[in-house]
């Protein structure tokens, strides 16, 4: 078991764009390779290229020394190479046991009936193997994402395959589920598997990974083992330069409260939330997947309705369930934390997507006025540093962190009053990060009342001016900066001081 | 008839020195647009116009005889493009079987502007220069005077079917069979009702008339399309007493009446009226006069033996009958009585 | 996700000029086809012919233009044949029973619009599936014609009514200007206006759409609504150039709308086209479907033509859309 494959001198074009130059790179059984670059540095066709799904100009991929051609994500498979998708391939009507055998399913004898007690058995001795606990009949429906990922690694695993390529495995996953997933990880690394993980984030590659290679327009800029470097060194061969840490301004608060909960309650997903939140305040509310934040923002969005209690916005208590054009029409904006299902028009121009909620303002005798329109579409661009070949450009060509970033412009008119944001840099790389983290606070100085989701602990404390901590739909705690304590924050979110209920 | 005989010199001439390659200053363009072309009577309707064309082209080498058929599908507009379109192409004969003839008044006036004659089908219209029609009441009327003298007379239950209703042609056929038959007093109509001319809705008023009526006597249709499934349904019942009585000539049906359970059929045939339209353009052509209104030649169709029992039973002598071996010869064989030998 | 900055340049410039190289390469296929038929017909080029091909493709122009903006929220319409029939049927009996013919005109758009909330309604806020709500329609609007025309057609000689439909000035039939005139208005709308935008962004994104603000299920009811008006307006059209009321007037244009509208390059899952490729894909369908006639094709072949170039047109249109995918 000590397989190893070589990814020699790997060049690819697109067209005129050189996506792959000269590049070696290498998985060895038994340890993680960390694999890090901005978006569009070429991790993911390098990846591609790996998994047959694209085919290389240049270069040689070997196994064990020997050669071997990958024409097809089929010959990928038979080499023992498994790509895990962030879109999970599983059916969610089928059992687990049932989704790792999908398509050589073992059957009773010469019948043709299946033997679905020796597939649960199956199953649940590769679980046992990774301590793992899973129930192998459980429908995949009702598992949550990090469980879905451990399965469909699992039945990588029972095919046959030694090394897995995980492409942002913990951008939908909770602390909880992240924590199991490395011992996982860790396992799997114990049992000889090579792993190629994909990431964002410095404190999982050092946790997890034994060598660490960075991509930079297409090129390997750096390749060494984790104990020989540092996040510092790793983040700067990244973007080529010192990223300069976003520093949160000192400032004063008004009074004005714009925004007021009162005992809101929903039945499963939050019960008697109160706070309120100021103009020009950033409220950030965290928790572990599942603690209600998102239907609770939801709720003041007027998207839902059907919960007890009242939430008053500039003085005035509003309707359940008013639906989003009356709250866009009273100054409110929301980033859903979907962008794909619900942030974006894939099909329409990034000046469309821009100007959309806009566009009634820029109406005049029931004709839109173009230049208005382009006017602020242009400021929006500038102001949030959105990178695109024009605005006539379609948004579902641009990156990640360009489209969140759409989906904040459409909100920076100055009729703005309450921001809702869930979680704000899901799956986007550090440059926009900070680009968003830079608008944030802009908005809030402006006046606008912030309100945040967030599971990420180091978001929330460098964001907010107030934190609620919240568990399983109850609030837990409130904090103010700068005083927050991030260890109680983290235990409020695990529930560990559940007794003592705060106020905001 | 000076210009028949001249014609007739020149094809004797044409055929004396073998050639076909005569200068053909003259020629004879035309157009039958039909309401569809689908149904087993369009179908034989269309391929013996188009077999007349070829026959008469070749029959006639000093005259370029052309002609196409389009269909409308059944659409009112599509009927009228295509009258347009082929009214500025400029044939010398149209064959317009108008879906409804109101809206073709002012095309009527255009194609005669442009020097076109206008033949209207089955539905007469004033202003056309001819109407090729069908003697609805009149086959009708044979066909009920034909139930009558085969019924027996003992009491006796006939179901009829219908066509569309508001149909003019089929109306017209269901007013002539009622006419028929009142001139006797055994034949009793127990029921009646549209088919919409489908063969699938006949064959559900077959089953639920069987049913219905153990004593049923006869099914009489104003089309053949009904009979299939009618003779079908007795047959496979085990009823080798009920009597069938036709309408259109279609040669299955036909084929059927010797020592079979169908007594009378109208010979219409699709395919004789292709060629009698090819005839009737010709004709025209050759300056010939014809009726105004041109009523198709549609025989009734017995058995000798059914004809000679009729015949004693009181049915009139004056009506033109055509024995089975007869009707099914010139069904298949358009020509025979309507090909280029019948002008010559 | 990653790797597509790279190949962000070219897909995003042949992105931006697919729906012009659409454009183009209908143009030329219409003066292909045209080239053609002329060819084979010397008659095809006639003032006349022209005139009698705009008019027959006028109804289609307007349902297709109608088909265009609910295809561009990803729906479909298959009702709009039978609502032509049935929006027909009200105008003309409400002209044979006031005489007034403004009147015809007013209930028969309404009428058409009447099926066309009822599919909106359905469709936007009941979020039923466009597919069967429309084919359900489709027979219930044919079911309505056929009763209240108690399966007859009905004559119509009242020239105002006629005239929109009827009339030509030379060669020119008075329903040409007519429909520029609604393509005019109906680009405007979906060009200029904020309706117009909540089309695109219902189409491309209805939660998206949603969340914004843009009540897209309220757009939706308007959008049917739209296609029944314009299918109202084809019905008066349609009564003009049969000077008649007909119970089965319409049949499959639902069919003919839906190839047109395709074949200009709208997609079928929403959120992209324009009018302009529906006009260009009307021009030449009703190109070649009246040159079918002018050469005498045989009319069994013109169904399967017909077929084979929806067909075709998903096919190429699927391909070029994997393709920009990748």
């Amino acid at each position: 078991m000590n397989n190893r494959i070589d990814m020699k001198g790997i060049g690819k074009s697109f067209f005129a764009t050189r996506a792959l130059d000269n590049v070696d790179f290498s998985s060895v059984a038994g340890e993680v390779h960390a694999l890090v670059g901005l978006n569009g540095a070429g991790k993911s066709t390098l990846m591609k290229v790996l998994g047959g799904v694209i085919q290389r100009d240049q270069g040689v991929i070997e196994l064990n020394g020997q050669p071997i051609e990958i024409a097809a994500p089929v010959d990928a498979t038979k080499h023992g190479v498994a790509m895990i998708h962030q879109e999970y391939s599983l059916i969610n009507e089928l059992t687990v046991a049932d989704n790792i055998f999908l398509g050589r399913e073992l059957f009773i004898g010469g019948t043709p009936f299946l033997n679905k007690r020796e597939m649960a058995r199956r199953v649940r001795a590769q679980l046992d193997r990774f301590g793992l606990d899973l129930d192998p009949a459980s429908p995949v429906r009702d598992l949550n994402s990090g469980e879905k990922q451990i399965v469909e690694i699992i039945r990588a695993l029972m095919s046959d395959s030694w090394l897995i390529v995980m492409d942002e495995p913990t951008s939908a996953l909770s602390e909880e589920d992240k924590e199991r997933l490395f011992g996982f990880i860790r396992r799997m690394k114990a049992e000889g598997v090579a792993i190629i993980y994909i990431s964002h984030h410095m404190p999982e590659i050092f946790g997890i990974a034994e060598q660490v290679t960075v991509m930079r327009d297409g090129k390997i800029v750096l390749s060494e083992r984790t104990s020989n470097t540092t996040e510092a060194a790793v983040i700067k061969t990244m973007t080529g330069t010192e990223l300069d840490d976003f520093v949160k301004p000192v400032k004063t608060i008004s009074d004005d409260v714009l925004l007021d909960v009162r005992g809101l309650t929903h039945a499963h997903a939050y019960q008697d939330v109160s706070f309120d939140l100021r103009r020009g305040e950033i409220l950030v509310l965290t928790g572990l997947r599942g603690c209600g934040a998102p239907e609770l923002a939801k709720a003041i969005f007027g998207l839902t309705s059907g919960y007890e209690g009242t939430i008053s916005y500039r003085g005035t208590t509003l309707r359940p369930g008013r639906g989003p054009a009356a709250a866009v029409r009273d100054g409110m904006g929301m980033v859903t934390e979907n962008r794909d299902k619900n942030g974006i028009m894939a099909a329409l121009s990034v000046r469309d997507n821009i100007a959309l909620p806009f566009l009634e303002k820029a109406t005049r005798g029931g004709l839109i006025n173009a230049a208005k329109v382009e006017a602020v579409v242009a400021k929006a661009i500038r102001e949030t540093s959105t990178k695109t070949s024009s605005p006539d450009q379609e948004i579902r060509f641009l990156s990640g962190g360009n489209k969140q970033k759409i989906c904040f412009s459409r909100w920076l008119d100055e009729d703005l009053e309450l921001l809702i944001l869930l979680e704000p840099t899901r799956g986007i790389d550090v440059h926009a990060k900070a680009d968003i983290y830079r608008i944030i606070e802009e908005l809030a100085t402006r006046g606008v009342g912030v309100l945040i989701l967030s599971y990420e602990i180091d978001e929330v404390i460098m964001l907010a001016d107030r934190v609620i901590t919240l568990y399983q739909g109850r609030s837990v705690a409130s904090y103010s900066h700068p005083d927050f304590d991030k260890d109680k924050m983290l235990a409020d979110m695990a529930g560990a001081n559940l007794p003592a209920a705060a106020h905001a | 008839m000076t210009l028949k005989s001249t014609t007739a010199l020149g094809l004797v001439l044409g055929a004396a020195m073998g050639s076909g390659a005569l200068a053909q200053d003259d020629a004879l363009d035309i157009v039958f647009i039909n309401d569809g072309h689908v149904a087993p009577y369009h179908v034989a309707w269309l391929s013996g116009f188009e077999d007349a064309i070829a026959a008469y082209d070749e029959a006639f080498p000093d005259i370029a005889i052309t002609g196409r058929w389009l269909s409308a599908e059944g659409s009112l507009e599509k009927m009228i493009q295509q009258t347009e379109v082929t009214i500025n192409e400029g044939p010398d004969v149209m064959f317009v079987n108008a879906i409804n003839v109101d809206a073709f008044e002012p095309l009527v006036a255009q194609a005669q502007a442009a020097g076109i004659t206008w033949i209207a089908v089955h539905s007469p219209m004033d202003s056309a220069d001819y109407s090729f029609t069908l003697g609805d009441i009149a086959n009708g009327r044979n066909q009920g005077l034909a139930m009558c003298a085969l019924s027996g007379g003992e009491p006796f239950e006939v179901a009829i079917m219908l066509g569309q209703a508001g149909n003019p042609s089929g109306e017209a056929r269901h007013a002539g069979i009622l006419e028929g038959i009142s001139a006797c007093e055994n034949v009793n109509v127990v029921a009646e009702q549209p088919a919409d001319w489908d063969t699938v809705k006949a064959q559900t008023l077959a089953e639920n008339w069987l049913t219905q009526f153990p004593d049923l006597d006869a099914i009489s249709g104003v089309t053949d399309g009904y009979m299939y499934p009618s003779i079908a349904i007795a047959a496979n019942s085990g009823n080798t007493d009920i009597q069938f009585y036709g309408y259109d000539g279609d040669i299955p049906i036909m084929q059927q009446m010797e020592g079979g359970q169908v007594m009378a059929d109208i010979l219409l045939s699709g395919t004789r009226e292709g060629w009698n339209f090819v005839q009737m353009a010709y004709r025209i052509h050759q300056g010939e006069e014809l009726d105004k209104v041109y009523d198709f030649f549609t025989p009734l169709v017995l058995t000798e033996a059914n004809h000679a029992k009729a015949l004693e039973n009181g049915f009139p002598a004056d009506v033109t009958v055509y024995y089975v071996d007869q009707a099914l010869d010139v069904a298949a064989n358009g020509y025979l009585e309507f090909g280029p030998d019948s002008v010559q | 996700m990653t790797s597509t900055v790279t190949v962000n340049p070219t897909a995003a410039k042949a992105a931006i000029s697919g729906l012009t190289l659409r454009y183009l390469v209908l143009a030329g296929l219409i003066v292909l086809a045209s080239v053609g038929f002329s060819l084979a017909n010397e008659n095809f080029y006639s003032l006349v012919n022209i005139g009698i091909l705009l008019r027959s493709i006028a109804v289609l122009f307007l349902v297709s233009m109608g088909m265009t903006f609910v295809m561009l929220t990803g729906g479909i319409d298959l009702s709009v044949g039978s609502n032509v029939a049935f929006a027909g049927g009200v105008g003309v009996i409400t002209l044979t029973t006031t005489g007034s013919a403004p009147l015809g005109f007013l209930t028969a758009i309404l009428a058409g619009m009447a099926i066309g909330t009822i599919n909106g309604i359905f469709i936007g806020r009941l979020k039923l599936s466009a597919f069967m709500v429309t084919l359900a329609t489709f027979a219930l609007a044919r079911g309505l014609a056929l009763v209240i025309y108690d399966a007859t057609s009905i004559n119509v000689s009242d020239p105002t009514f006629l005239w929109l439909g009827g009339t030509s000035w030379g060669n020119i039939p008075v329903v040409i200007p007519f429909v520029f005139c609604v393509f005019v208005a109906l680009s405007v709308l979906l060009y200029r206006t904020p309706f117009g935008r909540n089309v695109y962004a219902a189409g491309a994104n209805f939660n998206t759409a949603f969340v914004l603000g843009r009540r897209p299920e309220r757009s939706v009811v308007w959008i049917y609504a739209l296609s029944g008006a314009l299918a109202g307006l084809s019905a008066i059209v349609t009564v003009g150039r049969v000077s008649s009321g007909q119970p089965w007037s319409g049949l499959y244009l639902e069919f003919d709308a839906i190839t047109a509208v395709i074949l200009g390059g709208t997609s079928l899952f929403g959120g992209r086209g324009r009018l302009l490729g529906t006009i260009l894909g009307v021009l030449l369908y009703g190109i070649i479907i009246n040159g079918l006639v002018l050469t005498g094709t045989n009319p069994y072949l013109q169904s399967l033509i017909k077929g084979m170039i929806l067909l075709g047109v998903v096919l190429l249109d699927s391909w070029t859309q994997r393709g920009k995918a990748a």
